[in-house]
Order: C-alpha cells, then sequence, then structure tokens
C-alpha cells in the first residue's frame, strides 16, 4: 500500500513537472526540459526534506512522549493532498488553458508542510521548533521555487 | 447586581465571548466541525463563501475594467451574483458532502457537511483580501489569488475527511478533488452565464 502510495505522489510530481515545462517553453525563454528537470529534481529534493523532517520530528516528539504514537500519520497520506490539486491543475490548464502550474505547485508544497505539521501538533501545546520545522520548510520551498520560475520564465 | 460586577460575571456576556471563541477557533480550524460533531447555524456560517465568492468576482470585475473598461454597473452585478451564488453553491456542496460521506459509511449530519465547507472558506477570504490589496495597486489579481484560495479551500475539507474515515486513504483525496472541481466549474459557470 505504501508502495502504490509512493507511485502515486511520483506521479503527481510528475505531472506538475510535464506543465510546469510546458509553461516554460510556451514563454520561449527555455526549453520543456529545462521546466521539467528542474521542476522535478527540486520535487525530489523538497519530499525528501520535508518527510525526513517530519519522521524525525514525530520521532523525537514520541519519545519526550509529547506525541501520542496513536495519532502518527503516515507521511504518505499527508502528501496525498498533492492528487486534488494536481486533479485541478490538470483541468484548469487543459481545459480553462491557465498557464498557472507554477501557483498551484507552490500551494501544493505550502499546504502540505502545513499539514505535515498540524500533524505533529503545531499549534497546539507548547511551541517547539520541531512542530513547524515542516510547516516552514514548506513555506520556504515555496517561495524558493516561485524565484526560480520567475528566472525559467 | 451593579453594572460593574456585571462586566465581570453577567453570564450572558461571558456566553457571548465563549461563543465568538468559538466561532473564532471553527474557522481556523473548520475540520474540527465535522469531527467535534456540533451542530451551529449553518445559514449563518454560509455568510463567509458568499463573502468570499463576492470578493472573488469583484476581482475578476476590477481586472475586465483595467483591461477592458467593464462598467462599473456590471462589476457590482458580478460580484453579487458571486454573492448569491457562493451561498447557495456552498450550501449545495456540503449536502453533497454529506450525503457521499453516507454512502462510504460515515453518516453525518447535513448541517455539519454544510458548516465545514462553509468554515473552510476562511483561508479564501483572507487570500482574496490580500488579492484586493493587489489590485489597488494595479496587478491583475482574480486568477492567481482565487486559484490560492480555491486550493486553500480544500485544505480543511481534506483534513476533516481524513480524521473521519481513518483506514479509508482514499476517499479524503477524491472527495476533495470532487469538491474543488465543482467549485471551479461553478467559478466558470458565473463567468460565463452572468455578462
Amino acid at each position: 500500500m505504501s508502495k502504490f502510495k509512493l507511485i502515486l505522489i511520483g506521479i503527481m510530481f510528475l505531472l506538475f513537472s510535464v506543465f510546469i515545462g510546458i509553461q516554460v517553453s510556451s514563454a520561449g525563454t527555455h526549453s520543456f526540459f529545462a521546466g521539467f528537470i528542474i521542476t522535478l529534481l527540486y520535487s525530489l529534493v523538497v519530499f525528501l526534506i520535508m518527510t525526513v523532517l517530519y519522521i524525525i520530528g514525530a520521532g523525537k516528539l514520541i519519545s519526550k512522549n509529547k506525541l501520542n504514537p496513536d495519532n502518527y500519520q503516515s507521511p504518505y497520506d499527508i502528501w496525498l493532498i498533492s492528487l486534488p490539486f494536481c486533479v485541478l491543475l490538470v483541468v484548469s490548464f487543459l481545459w480553462l488553458e491557465w498557464q498557472i502550474a507554477d501557483v498551484y505547485y507552490c500551494t501544493t508544497l505550502a499546504i502540505s508542510g502545513m499539514l505535515l505539521g498540524n500533524a505533529l501538533g503545531r499549534g497546539s501545546g507548547k511551541w517547539h521548533i520541531i512542530k513547524s520545522l515542516p510547516f516552514f520548510s514548506g513555506t520556504i520551498f515555496s517561495i524558493l521555487f516561485g524565484i526560480i520560475m520567475d528566472w525559467m520564465v | 447586581m451593579n453594572g460593574e460586577n456585571c462586566e465581570i460575571l453577567c453570564p450572558d456576556k461571558i456566553n457571548r465571548i465563549e461563543s465568538i471563541k468559538h466561532i473564532i477557533f471553527l474557522m481556523l480550524n473548520p475540520s474540527s466541525v465535522l469531527t467535534d460533531g456540533q451542530v451551529h447555524k449553518w445559514y449563518l456560517d454560509l455568510i463567509l463563501p458568499a463573502f468570499a465568492w463576492m470578493l472573488f468576482f469583484l476581482q475578476v470585475g476590477l481586472d475586465r475594467h483595467r483591461q477592458s473598461g467593464y462598467p462599473p454597473g456590471k462589476i457590482v452585478l458580478l460580484s453579487f451574483i458571486g454573492l448569491i451564488a457562493g451561498y447557495v453553491v456552498v450550501f449545495l456542496t456540503g449536502i453533497l458532502m454529506s450525503m457521499l460521506l453516507t454512502v462510504f459509511g460515515k453518516n453525518i449530519r447535513l448541517q455539519l457537511g454544510i458548516s465545514c465547507i462553509a468554515l473552510s472558506h476562511t483561508y479564501k477570504t483572507f487570500s482574496l483580501i490580500l488579492g484586493l490589496l493587489y489590485n489597488f495597486f494595479g496587478y491583475s489579481s482574480s486568477v492567481a489569488f482565487g486559484t490560492v484560495g480555491l486550493l486553500a479551500t480544500l485544505l480543511p475539507v481534506y483534513s476533516g475527511i481524513r480524521g473521519l474515515t481513518r483506514g479509508t486513504t482514499f476517499l479524503a483525496p477524491v472527495l476533495a478533488a470532487l469538491i474543488g472541481l465543482i467549485f471551479l466549474v461553478f467559478w466558470q459557470l458565473v463567468l460565463k452565464i452572468g455578462l
């Protein structure tokens, strides 16, 4: 099941990369492959960093009894929020011809970070950097990609 | 009991403060509507999405006005259509979500589904208020801020359904996608039909 979820998340990031590649190439500044490869590699790095931060954070919080192990959520389940976002991206790109794949992608990163943070108990109890790290990283990666996109288009 | 004591002890006042606190908590954490099971005045909750969609169509009108001299009367009319249609569509979507959850074995009251989707529009409202500020500086803001707002609306819906349906991994993303699609189609219908 976990493998299937991971494959599904991979397909979502692949789709984001394809549409960002198309957007970049239609702007005429860079080729499709530049946009595609940069987004795909970026997604891989972001996914790894945020997931590892979440797993390490959850482990530390559980060991300190600040997170109930029964409340631990699989990071793959959380990343599956990219599925509805990707569906909307495809529909709006193909049907409405909106070239705003970067808006969808950046929002996905930021919101996934928020969900990962919430799953660690962000916003409840005493503030702790571990709880907020996935949220901060999601926001930072989202802004960073906005800058990269600005350079690409 | 004199007025000064009532400032501190009056039960009516305490109740009012508590209910305002509760409403603010629910607006910031709408997914808890589904999990705590408390029934709300859903018809009042629907004012929030109506306001959010009105703000959105106001920005569409302002963008069109800047690009092609769209008349101010039509901007007001478009915003009004957004207000009414936002109320109705979010109401219907809430009913649909509750019914679908019932089909998948999670029996929740219709009012809870409506309140959850309605209060999920808090983030959209924030996004569109920012978009309006951006619009005042002369930039087209409706599509970008509308899209971010739409996606942010799905976040509490997704969390709420996931909290309700532990063990059925794919129900939350599929229902969230469906609700997002309904809003996207609604957005386009208003623009196509309404002027």
